[in-house]
């Protein structure tokens, strides 16, 4: 259920969770109260400590109105377009 | 010191840092004065090194979270608790006081129910009357605790249910390969024998050394 923490994957995803939360003005409590989950976990998120589960994801997306993998980069299938939001 | 070291020491995040490890420092002088007040040294010293670990880890998790619910009752403790280096921004969020009392509620009756068996020592001639009367109670703070933590399962999001799941895996996996080793060697006659509460007490202390490391893994520093 999750997207590359601790499955056959060997690195964790990176993300452009802190680059779209900073264009809305927003603080990682702010993204946490939408998203309806601890600020830590927010903070794991976007300092790549912690990939989320694909519910989250999908939250995550709906929440940025994007697709999944304009967020989330894995680094197996190469450079995406949102590479530089790491 | 360079005048950038000195900037980063003074800044927000190391002043919150300071007083973190402060009341940090603090708490361990209070936990081992009190320890200390309640059991002569000499005491204790003659003990066996499960029940000295055990009073270790008992006043230290007692302690921990009897701190920690003291600041979960104030707003701006709590809000530093929830938030120590001020970086996620928005102050004390609906939930995260309560969240905190439950865990220190957790951690303390962990401490305490560590503690108690201990009272062997301290009053070595306790009527049988007693001592069940202890271990109903201890079966009593065990249920309660058992509430407390699937209270806290129920309230965590999927980083602390991972947390959590992390932890006990980790230390299921180091510790049954120990103890199978240990076992082992004991069948063959070439350990001693352990007790159930040395095996309670290593058994604690690795769930707590694979809590921390797990935290720290998933960016809790």
């Amino acid at each position: 259920m999750e997207l590359g923490d601790g499955s056959a994957g060997t690195g964790r995803m990176r993300n452009r969770m802190k680059v779209l939360r900073a264009e809305r003005n927003w603080s990682q409590a702010d993204l946490a109260e939408h998203l309806e989950v601890s600020r830590q976990t927010i903070n794991a998120l976007e300092t790549g400590r912690y990939d989320p589960s694909l519910p989250l994801a999908f939250r995550i997306a709906r929440l940025f109105g994007a697709p999944i993998e304009a967020i989330f980069i894995d680094d197996e299938t190469g450079p995406g377009p949102a590479r530089e939001g790491g | 010191m360079s005048e950038s070291t000195i900037q980063k020491l003074t800044s927000g995040r190391w002043r919150r840092r300071w007083v973190l490890m402060g009341a940090g420092l603090a708490a361990g002088l209070a936990t081992g004065l009190g320890v200390r007040l309640v059991t002569p040294r000499h005491l204790i010293s003659a003990w066996p090194w499960e029940d000295q670990a055990a009073v270790v880890l008992g006043a230290s998790l007692f302690a921990y979270g009897l701190g920690l619910l003291v600041a979960s009752l104030f707003r701006r403790s709590a809000a530093l608790v929830a938030d120590p280096y001020g970086a996620t921004g928005g102050g004390l969020r609906r939930g995260e006081a309560l969240y905190q009392r439950l865990t220190a509620a957790t951690i303390a009756l962990a401490g305490a129910m560590m503690l108690v068996p201990l009272t062997a020592h301290w009053a070595p001639g306790l009527g049988s009357g007693l001592r069940i009367a202890i271990m109903t109670g201890l079966v009593g703070g065990l249920v309660l605790q058992s509430v407390i933590n699937l209270m806290i399962w129920r309230r965590s999001d999927e980083l602390f249910r991972r947390l959590i799941v992390e932890s006990t895996a980790l230390t299921f996996w180091g510790l049954q390969g120990v103890l199978f080793l240990w076992a082992a060697g004991q069948q063959l006659r070439l350990l001693p024998a352990i007790t159930a509460w040395q095996a309670f007490v290593v058994l604690l202390a690795g769930y707590l050394v694979a809590s921390m490391a797990v935290s720290v893994r998933r960016g809790f520093s």
